[in-house]
């Protein structure tokens, strides 16, 4: 009998602080650790298997954030991939809806659209440099040069800075797509 | 007066003594008990909300957004229940209402139907209300796209009065936020919402 009660209890317990878990990591901040390259002088990579995945660089992310909904240009943000919403990224905010940005390796400007926003990942070492393979983000391909910023972001972000303090942001990131009725 | 001082001494030692006997232990954890209770239960709400299944009120923001889902849903807002599990489990289907965030506003949040999973074919009309004003001339402007990889097409059951992918393009599946399957309120409106095409 003890022992029943003893394992009821032990269940209970767990039960009580997986909800209490779920909803702070839902609401006011979690753990996320970084594997992948692009954000390589902030964040170290590293193998996104098991393994190696124990040595990733862990960051805090707070989403208090997202109640405001206030970002500044050079935050450090993780929100889904747009083409693939069980993904996470972290990625370093560039522009806000209403800036405008030119578009790498090429003379295209464009405004950022409201809602959307441009991410790179950390400045100096992107695929701009040609010879990056970011592990966690597949889109963002040293070849196709264009493809890698012109990720379609429209999707959830939570925002980091730089060291341990770190914030979770909601935002939507770029969409590039125009206005179907305005297409050629 | 040294009655007076008396008295009142008397009466604080009185007073402390009384204050002694005050099950403050007993106080203090049966709020603490109470506090991790209503903790608890809120926590429990807040999961089944983001996890199961949740009460959304769709309601008209503003002229455009307002009757984009007319036939279906109420030019005066109606509340739904949305569960959670079939986005997160990629079980949609083309042709359920969905609760996504906007992609133009992410502080908003709009229902729409899913016409077209990633790499289905879309065809829409881009402006109805020309349509069928000149039916005599077809001015019916028809586009076919292919729908991205993790992108879906929605939009609204009123066409001519919804904005939705036709304007801002497929949407991404991390936008979606649930399913509508049930209208809550007003009472004379309760029933599932199907998958009318």
């Amino acid at each position: 009998m003890g022992k029943w009660s003893a394992m009821w209890l032990f269940t209970r317990k767990s039960v009580t602080g997986a909800l209490f878990g779920l909803t702070i990591s839902d609401r006011y901040g979690s753990i996320v650790p970084v594997t992948g390259s692009s954000m390589h002088p902030t964040f170290s990579a590293c193998d996104a298997r098991f393994p190696g995945y124990l040595k990733a660089d862990v960051v805090l992310v707070e989403k208090f954030c997202l109640e405001k909904y206030k970002f500044s240009h050079g935050d450090v943000i993780t929100f889904k991939s747009p083409t693939d919403h069980k993904q996470t990224f972290v990625k370093r905010l560039i522009a806000l809806p209403g800036d405008w940005v030119q578009v790498p390796e090429s003379s295209e400007i464009l405004k950022i659209p409201e809602g959307h926003c441009w991410v790179e990942g950390s400045s100096g070492f992107d695929s701009r440099e040609g010879d990056t393979c970011d592990l966690a983000t597949p889109t963002n391909k040293p070849s196709g040069k264009k493809e890698g910023y012109r990720e379609n972001f429209t999707a959830l972000i939570y925002f980091v800075t730089d060291y341990l303090l770190f914030q979770a942001r909601f935002i939507q990131l770029l969409n590039l797509h125009l206005p179907f009725a305005s297409r050629p | 007066m040294s009655t007076a001082g008396s008295r009142i001494a008397s009466f604080l030692r009185g007073a402390a003594a009384r204050f002694g006997k005050v099950p403050w232990r007993e106080i203090r954890e049966d709020a603490f008990e109470r506090a991790a209770l209503v903790l608890k239960a809120a926590c429990f709400v807040h999961v089944v909300n983001a996890y199961v299944v949740g009460i959304a009120f769709v309601r008209p923001s503003s002229t455009v957004r307002g009757p984009s889902m007319l036939p279906t849903i109420n030019l005066t807002g109606d509340v739904v229940a949305v569960e959670r599990v079939s986005p997160r489990w990629g079980s949609l289907a083309v042709g359920d209402v969905v609760i996504l965030l906007s992609p133009e506003n992410p502080r908003k949040t709009v229902a729409k139907r899913v016409l077209g999973l990633e790499g289905d074919a879309v065809t829409f009309v881009i402006d109805p209300a020309r349509g069928s004003a000149f039916q005599t001339v077809v001015v019916v402007l028809v586009y076919l796209l292919q729908v991205p990889e993790g992108h879906v097409w929605v939009q609204g059951d009123n066409i001519y009065s919804s904005r939705d992918s036709r304007q801002f393009g497929p949407v991404p599946y991390g936008l979606i936020q649930g399913r509508a399957f049930c209208k809550v309120w007003p009472p004379e409106a309760v029933g599932l919402i199907g998958q009318k095409l």
